[in-house]
C-alpha cells in the first residue's frame, strides 16, 4: 500500500465517505466524529486532517454555500476520491483478512 | 460580556493572519461551531473555545495560503532544528523558562492593559464625523483685577443663537440639563416613572454636530417638533420593554406630553456625555414650567447651557478665538463686557479638562494617563532586563551546544539568528499567554480604572499588528546581549574545559542593569506610597463641616419647595432626625458664584453664595466665630447674611460688622462670621462665601440623622415625603458618598499606579532570583574550595550577598531624588497636599533591601550547603 494513513486520518476519511450524501465540511465532520466516537475534537484539528487528506489526493474539495450563522462565510465541502475509496477498501480488506485468521476465543 | 457573538478581536486577529483562500472555510466553520456551542454551554466558555480554536488555526500553510506544501529545503530544516532545540531547552530548564515566561507574561499583560487604557482615554469623542472641527464654547468670569472667578464649561442661553446668526456657515447646538434637578419621566400606560439624569434639552441641530446613530427615526426631522423626544436604546428598553416605542407618548414631569420620534444607539463609553432622552429645546418656557425653574434665561449671565460649534474647515481654532473676543465685546451687555471671556475647546480635549465648573461627567487628567503610560514602559523595561539577565544565566549551560554548532560549521551569524529567534519565540509565547491574561483580567481592570473600555473598537487589526511588531522589537532588544554573548564563545576552550571561561566580561553591564531595574522598582514603590498617602489625606481631611449622616433630598419641582418649613416640621417629628435645612446647592461639591453688591465696590462682585434657612449652621455643624447665627424668632434675619472667614479679605479688614450686602433690592446687613469650611471640592481653595435667604433658589433639603436610627430615620423621611408628594419617587442620597465621587477618578488612578507598581516589583524580584542563581552557579567551585579551606556557611552567604546588597543601595541612592522630583510634580496639581514624609523613602529602601536579602540569602545558602566534593572533583 503506497499511502500511509494515521488513525485520525482514517476515521476522518471514513466520515467523509459516510457523509457523501450530505455536506461534509469542518463543523459537520467534527460533529459526526464526536457523535460516532464519543470523543471531542477541535475544529482546527479537523481542518488539518482534511487538508492532509487532500494533499494525499484522497479527498476533493470545493467551495459551497454561505449561511448566516457562519457570518456569511462559505463552506469548503469535501468528497472522497476514487483513490480515497480504494485506500479505505484496502484497509477494510486487510482487517477482515486478519480477523478471519483470528482464533475464536471466548474471552468475555 | 456585552455581545452575544464571538469576540470581534479574535475574528480580526484571524482575518489578519489567515490567507484569504483559507479565511472563508476556517472563520465560517469556527463561527458556526460557536453558535452550535452557544446552545450547549455558557457564553464565556464558548468564547474561550472560539479563541483557542482561532489560535490553533494559525498554521504556516494558513498564513502563506499554499494548498500543498511540505518544508523541504535546507533552510527550513535548520529553522526546524532551532525551533526544536529552543523548545527542548525550555522544557529542560523548567525553573529558568518558567521564571522567564512568567515575568514576560505578567509584564506584557500589564503593558497591554495600560495600552488599552491609554488608547481608550485618547479615543474620547473621536467617533464623531469631523470631530477636529467641533468645539465646545466655554467662558471665564473674571473680576476687575482679572482674577478668574469662575471657569465654566457651559455658557449663557444667548451665546448659541447669537453665534449661529453671526457665523451662518458654522453649525451650533446647545444642550441644557434641567437646573439642579433630575426630571421625572412618566409612561402613564405602564405606570412607569423614573428620575432621569441623562435628559438633555437640545437644539434641532444636535445631529448635525454629533454622529450618534439613530436606530429608528430620521436625524433631520426627529427633533423638529417641540413636543418630541429621542430615546436611547436602553431608555427605550427600560420604559417600553420589547415594544416599539415609536409614536408613543411619554410625559415630562407628568405635565408635558412628548411623542417618541426616534431611538438612538446608546452613546459609546468613550463619549464625554451619555444621554437617555433628547428633547428639542424649542419651547423653553414650557420646559421651565414643567421642571420648576423660573428665571430670566434671556440674559448673558446665568450659564447652564453647554454649547458646541462645528466650524467650517477654513477656520483655525486660534483665529476663531480672536473672533470670539470681538464677538463678546460686541454682544455682551455693558456690565458684563469686561467680565466674561469666551473660549473654545476641541471636542477631543474635553475628556482631559478637569478644572471647569459644570462638567457633564467626571474627567481624567492628562497627567494620570501619561503616568500610566510611563508605568507600562517601566514594566516592559524591567521585564526586558529580566530576560537579558536570565538568558545570560542560561548561557553558561548552553556553551557546549554553541561550541558544537561552531565546530560543525555554524557561522556566528547563524548563531546570532538562532538566539534572536529564540528570544522572539519566547516573547511570542508570552504574548499569547499575556493576551489570555488580559482577556481574563479585563473585568478586574475595568473595575480598577472605574470605566468601561470599548474593547471591540480598540482591538483593531492595526492594534494586533502593533502588539506583534512591538513584541518582535522587544524580542530583538532583549535578545541582543545574550545573542552576542553566546555566539562569541570560543569553541576550543569550552570543549576542553567543559564550560565557558569565567563570564566576568560584561559583568559591569549586568550589574548596571540590576541597579537600573531596582531603581525603577523603588521609584514606582515610592510613587505608590505617596499616591496612597495623598489619597488617604484627601479622604480623611476634615472639611470643616458635617458631611457624614447627612441625607440630601432633591425638592426642585415639588410642592415641598414652596414651603420647606412645613416639610421640615413634619420631618422633625420622626425618629432619628436631628436637624434639617433647605439649601440651594450640594454643599461640598459646587456652589455657583452670584453677583453681590458690596460697599466700597462700584460694581457687583461675583462671589459664591449659598441660599438656605436658619437651620443651616446647626445642620452642617459649622461654628460661628463672631456675631450670631440666624434666629428663627427674628423675622428680620431673613433679610441678612452670614459670611465666612475668607470674606474678610474682600471686605478689607476685620470690621464685617454692620457692612451691607446688595442683593435682591436693597442692602442687607452681615450679622455673623462662620469658620471657613470646604463648600466646594478640595481642588479649590476656600473662597469668600455669602450665606443668606432666597427661597427661589432652594433645591435640596439636607437632613442630619442619627446613625443609630438609620433605618427608622430613612423610613420616616420616606413617609413624610409620601404625605407631601404621593406621586413622585423618593430619591435621597448621602452627602458623603456623593462627595466621595468627586475624588473617584483620582482614587482610581492612584490604585492603578499602586497595583502596577507591585507587579513591577514582583517582576524585578523574579529577575533577581535569576541573576543570583547565575552568579552562584559561576562561583560554585570557588565556594567549594572555600569550604574545603574552612569557610563557614554564614561567611559564604555574606560573601555572595554583599555585592547584591551594594547594588540595591546604589539603586536606592539613584531612585530617591528621582522619585522625590516626580511625586512633587504630581502633588502640585492638588490644592491640599501631603508633605512627603522621609520615612516613605526609608520604607521603600528597607523593602527593596529585604527582597534582595531574601533572594540572595536563600540562593547562596543553598550554594553554601552543597558538598564541595560534588563541585570540585572534576578538573
Amino acid at each position: 500500500m503506497s499511502v500511509q494513513l494515521g488513525n485520525l486520518e482514517e476515521i476522518v476519511l471514513l466520515l467523509v465517505l459516510v457523509m457523501q450524501e450530505e455536506e461534509a465540511y469542518g463543523v459537520s465532520v467534527a460533529e459526526q466524529y464526536e457523535k460516532s466516537t464519543g470523543k471531542s475534537i477541535s475544529i482546527p484539528a479537523i481542518h488539518t486532517v482534511l487538508k492532509r487528506l487532500e494533499a494525499k489526493k484522497l479527498v476533493n474539495s470545493s467551495l459551497g454555500a454561505a449561511t448566516s450563522v457562519r457570518g456569511g462565510k462559505k463552506k469548503r465541502l469535501y468528497s472522497i476520491t476514487p483513490g480515497g475509496y480504494e485506500v479505505l477498501k484496502q484497509i477494510q480488506e486487510q482487517r477482515e483478512n486478519l480477523w478471519s485468521q483470528a482464533p475464536n476465543l471466548n474471552l468475555q | 460580556m456585552h455581545s452575544a457573538g464571538p469576540p470581534k478581536w479574535a475574528i480580526s486577529f484571524l482575518t489578519l493572519f489567515c490567507h484569504e483562500d483559507y479565511l472563508d472555510e476556517i472563520l465560517g466553520d469556527l463561527q458556526e461551531a460557536y453558535f452550535h456551542r452557544r446552545r450547549q454551554m455558557p457564553a464565556w466558555k464558548a468564547r474561550l473555545l472560539f479563541i483557542t480554536e482561532v489560535i490553533k488555526s494559525i498554521k504556516l500553510y494558513v498564513i502563506t495560503g499554499e494548498r500543498n506544501s511540505y518544508p523541504s529545503n535546507n533552510q527550513t530544516i535548520m529553522i526546524r532544528n532551532y525551533f526544536t532545540i529552543a523548545l527542548r531547552n525550555l522544557r529542560k530548564k523548567k525553573l529558568y523558562s518558567g521564571v522567564n515566561i512568567l515575568g514576560l507574561t505578567v509584564g506584557m499583560a500589564c503593558s497591554l492593559l495600560i495600552l488599552l487604557f491609554v488608547l481608550n482615554e485618547f479615543s474620547y469623542d473621536t467617533f464623531h464625523d469631523g470631530h477636529e472641527q467641533i468645539y465646545r464654547v466655554t467662558e471665564k468670569v473674571v473680576d476687575k483685577e482679572g482674577n478668574i472667578v469662575e471657569n465654566s464649561a457651559a455658557v449663557s442661553w444667548s451665546v448659541g443663537p447669537t453665534l449661529a446668526s453671526e457665523f451662518p456657515d458654522a453649525k451650533v447646538t446647545r444642550m441644557y440639563q434641567a437646573w439642579q434637578k433630575e426630571p421625572l419621566m412618566v409612561l402613564r400606560e405602564e405606570e412607569k416613572r423614573f428620575y432621569e439624569k441623562g435628559l438633555f434639552f437640545v437644539d434641532t441641530t444636535f445631529f448635525d454636530l454629533f454622529s450618534f446613530n439613530l436606530l429608528t427615526g430620521d436625524p433631520e426631522t426627529a427633533l423638529v417638533n417641540p413636543q418630541s423626544v429621542v430615546l436611547s436604546r436602553s431608555a427605550a428598553k427600560r420604559y417600553f420593554g420589547e415594544e416599539d416605542p415609536y409614536g408613543k407618548v411619554i410625559w415630562l414631569e407628568n405635565k408635558l406630553p412628548l411623542t417618541v420620534t426616534g431611538i438612538a444607539e446608546d452613546a459609546p463609553a468613550n463619549s464625554h456625555f451619555h444621554y437617555d432622552f433628547l428633547v428639542p429645546l424649542l419651547n423653553i418656557g414650557d420646559i421651565f414650567q414643567a421642571t420648576g425653574n423660573n428665571w430670566n434665561w434671556e440674559g448673558w449671565y446665568w450659564n447652564p447651557v453647554h454649547t458646541y460649534i462645528r466650524l467650517p474647515e477654513r477656520y483655525e481654532a486660534d483665529q476663531f478665538r480672536g473672533m470670539l473676543t470681538d464677538f463678546g465685546q460686541e454682544h455682551l451687555p455693558d456690565q458684563l463686557r469686561d467680565m466674561i471671556l469666551f473660549n473654545i475647546q476641541p471636542l477631543a480635549d474635553i475628556h482631559f479638562s478637569t478644572d471647569l465648573y459644570q462638567e457633564l461627567e467626571p474627567h481624567r487628567s492628562r497627567s494620570s494617563v501619561y503616568i500610566a503610560g510611563c508605568i507600562a514602559l517601566f514594566i516592559l523595561l524591567i521585564a526586558g532586563i529580566n530576560f537579558i539577565n536570565l538568558s545570560t544565566a542560561m548561557a553558561v549551560q548552553r556553551s557546549k551546544e554553541v561550541a558544537l554548532r561552531k565546530v560543525m560549521g555554524s557561522s556566528r551569524k547563524n548563531l546570532v539568528m538562532q538566539f534572536f529567534g529564540e528570544s522572539i519565540l519566547l516573547c511570542m509565547i508570552s504574548l499569547i499567554l499575556a493576551s489570555g491574561l488580559v482577556a481574563l483580567s479585563l473585568g478586574w481592570f475595568e473595575g480598577l480604572i472605574g470605566n468601561e473600555l470599548n474593547v471591540d473598537a480598540l482591538i483593531t487589526p492595526q492594534f494586533i499588528l502593533i502588539a506583534i511588531g512591538m513584541t518582535i522589537l522587544f524580542g530583538l532588544f532583549a535578545g541582543f546581549y545574550p545573542a552576542i554573548l553566546l555566539s562569541g564563545f570560543q569553541p576550543a576552550s569550552i570543549l576542553k574545559s567543559g564550560r565557558a571561561s569565567s563570564a566576568s566580561g560584561g559583568s559591569f553591564f549586568r550589574r548596571s542593569l540590576v541597579v537600573f531595574q531596582f531603581a525603577i522598582s523603588i521609584i514606582l514603590l515610592i510613587s505608590a506610597f505617596v499616591v496612597f498617602h495623598q489619597h488617604e489625606y484627601l479622604s480623611s481631611r476634615s472639611l470643616g463641616m458635617q458631611t457624614e449622616e447627612i441625607v440630601m433630598i432633591p425638592i426642585r419641582g415639588t410642592s415641598i419647595k414652596d414651603n420647606p418649613e412645613a416639610f421640615k416640621e413634619q420631618l422633625a417629628t420622626g425618629p432619628g432626625i436631628l436637624s434639617a435645612s433647605a439649601v440651594s446647592d450640594i454643599i461640598g461639591e459646587d456652589v455657583p458664584v452670584r453677583p453681590f453688591g458690596l460697599e466700597g465696590y462700584d460694581e457687583a462682585q461675583n462671589i459664591p453664595g449659598i441660599f438656605t434657612d436658619h437651620d443651616f449652621v446647626r445642620t452642617f455643624d459649622l461654628s460661628v466665630l463672631e456675631g450670631r447665627d440666624f434666629n428663627k424668632e427674628n423675622e428680620a434675619d431673613r433679610q441678612s447674611f452670614l459670611v465666612n472667614e475668607s470674606m474678610l479679605e474682600i471686605l478689607q479688614g476685620n470690621d464685617w460688622e454692620g457692612r451691607q450686602v446688595g442683593w435682591n433690592r436693597g442692602p442687607k446687613p452681615i450679622i455673623g462670621l462662620v469658620q471657613d469650611f470646604n463648600f466646594m471640592s478640595l481642588r479649590n481653595e476656600i473662597r469668600p462665601l455669602f450665606i443668606g435667604f432666597a427661597d427661589g433658589f432652594l433645591a435640596y433639603v439636607a437632613v442630619r440623622i442619627s446613625s443609630s436610627d438609620l433605618t427608622s430615620a430613612m423610613e420616616s423621611m420616606e413617609n413624610t415625603w409620601r404625605q407631601f408628594e404621593p406621586d413622585k419617587p423618593f430619591v435621597p442620597f448621602f452627602l458623603d458618598s456623593r462627595l466621595d465621587q468627586l475624588y473617584q477618578s483620582e482614587e482610581k488612578a492612584g490604585t492603578m499606579i499602586a497595583y502596577f507598581s507591585m507587579l513591577a516589583i514582583f517582576i524585578a524580584f523574579l529577575g533577581l532570583v535569576g541573576l543570583v542563581t547565575y552568579t552562584t552557579n559561576t562561583r560554585i567551585r570557588e565556594i567549594g574550595i572555600r569550604k574545603v579551606m574552612g569557610a563557614s556557611a554564614p561567611s559564604i552567604v555574606g560573601l555572595l550577598s554583599r555585592n547584591f546588597l551594594l547594588l540595591v543601595v546604589i539603586a536606592n541612592v539613584i531612585a530617591w531624588p528621582v522619585a522625590w522630583k516626580l511625586m512633587n510634580g504630581w502633588l502640585e496639581d492638588f490644592t491640599y497636599k501631603v508633605e512627603m514624609p522621609w520615612w516613605l523613602f526609608v520604607l521603600a529602601g528597607v523593602i527593596s533591601m529585604a527582597v534582595a536579602l531574601l533572594t540572595t540569602g536563600i540562593q547562596s545558602y543553598i550554594a553554601a550547603q552543597t558538598n564541595p566534593v560534588d563541585t570540585i572533583r572534576e578538573e
